[in-house]
């Protein structure tokens, strides 16, 4: 076997003849990564052929062109490449691609963006007089309850996959007067999830400037996606008397320790 | 005396998978042991070695890697896989029942009496 490791390395610009080869063999392969991997080939073949041929003293043109004879007919290489790497699917993998990402934008963009109408939908989805909470349907108070003074709510927290911050839909957060005579505080968070992050449990509580400790109620409020939704967070019974609350989500898992805090004032418009 | 070509057409995967079974090869090594053990008997193209090596590992059969030669090349070798030897096992043992008949079909007719 002759082999030419020991031979200096050439650039395919000194042997004209290979380069012609290699530039009709690849006029046949329309797929890129194909033509590349079959001149890369082709041409250290024919190097390893050339090298051989002028170690026995074979001039060099002589030598190239008896190379570029051996290889045989490049349109027959050219068009066997092509066979096995077809240059249709390649566009059509490239166009599925590029569709899949257009579809995927666009439902991002109507369940986050575009949360008012998402939430049209879901007006149309729920049966009227009902409320989605943690999946289940509820009974929605029939009466427009009285709001006593609006609440602004603030901050922005992570917790695991999950962010949290203030909703911009769902009506006024504030402090309301049910039918009962209870006073209700309500809410909306708008919760963003990284799916690729693991998601967690969530655990919930709301406590006051008075010492009182709540459990809040937590209901999905419009359309949900994979990404982000929005939630309707409200507590019946809260002391009328109190001035801020502090909302306090959590990890379900005890021992993760992390926190994502909103603060709540009464008397102020959600900013 | 070079062979037909033709004959060689459907056989190609078979010298390349033998060639291979007896360790890690890269092209132009695979034709300089070709015509050696042929006394340049087999001739083929060279250029066509490669699209079979390629449909070989679209199949599985080969595995091709990138390797450094002493002189500081980058060659393309590549190794026999698994399925790639139960490949030639088939393919050897189709080759075999394909040369028998043909042997008994030529051996018949050096036997049968000339036209006179």
């Amino acid at each position: 076997m002759s082999t030419v490791d020991s031979a200096p390395q050439r650039s395919g610009t000194e042997w004209p003849a290979l380069e012609r080869f290699l530039g009709q063999v690849k006029g046949w392969i329309p797929y890129p990564p194909a033509a590349e991997q079959a001149e890369r080939e082709l041409m250290d073949h024919m190097t390893d052929r050339v090298e051989v041929l002028t170690a026995r003293g074979t001039a060099p043109e002589e030598a190239q062109r008896q190379a570029v004879e051996a290889m045989g007919d490049p349109m027959e290489i050219g068009r066997a490449f092509d066979r096995l790497y077809p240059a249709f699917w390649h566009r059509l993998s490239h166009l599925l691609l590029g569709a899949a990402g257009v579809i995927l934008a666009a439902a991002l963009v109507w369940n986050c963006a575009l949360g008012e109408h998402s939430r049209k939908l879901s007006t149309l989805l729920h049966p009227p007089g009902a409320v989605a909470l943690n999946h289940a349907m509820f009974p929605r108070e029939t009466a427009e309850p009285e709001l006593l003074q609006p609440v602004g709510v603030y901050g922005r927290g992570a917790l695991g996959s999950f962010t949290l911050a203030p909703g911009r839909d769902g009506g006024t957060a504030g402090l309301y007067r049910l039918s009962t005579g209870e006073i209700q505080l309500r809410f909306v968070v708008r919760m963003d999830h990284a799916p690729w992050l693991d998601p967690m449990g969530l655990t919930a509580r709301l406590t006051d400037d008075l010492g009182n400790e709540y459990d809040p109620s937590i209901g999905l409020y419009g359309p949900a996606s994979g990404t982000c939704d929005t939630r309707l967070i409200f507590v019946n019974g809260v002391d009328s008397a109190a001035r801020s609350f502090t909302f306090t989500a959590g990890s379900s898992f005890q021992h993760s320790g992390e926190q994502a805090v909103l603060y709540l004032r009464t008397g102020e418009v959600q900013p | 005396m070079a062979a037909d070509k033709s004959l060689l057409s459907g056989s190609t995967s078979l010298l390349v998978l033998s060639l291979l079974a007896g360790g890690d090869k890269y092209g132009y090594e695979m034709i300089s042991i070709l015509e050696a053990r042929s006394d340049k008997t087999f001739t083929m193209k060279e250029g066509t070695l490669y699209p079979v090596l390629h449909n070989l590992e679209q199949a599985g059969a080969v595995r091709a890697y990138d390797k450094e030669a002493p002189s500081g090349r980058n060659r393309r070798y590549y190794h026999i896989t698994k399925k790639g030897i139960r490949l030639l096992s088939d393919k050897r043992r189709e080759w075999k029942a394909f040369s028998n008949m043909v042997n008994a079909i030529v051996a018949e007719g050096e036997a049968a009496p000339q036209p006179v």
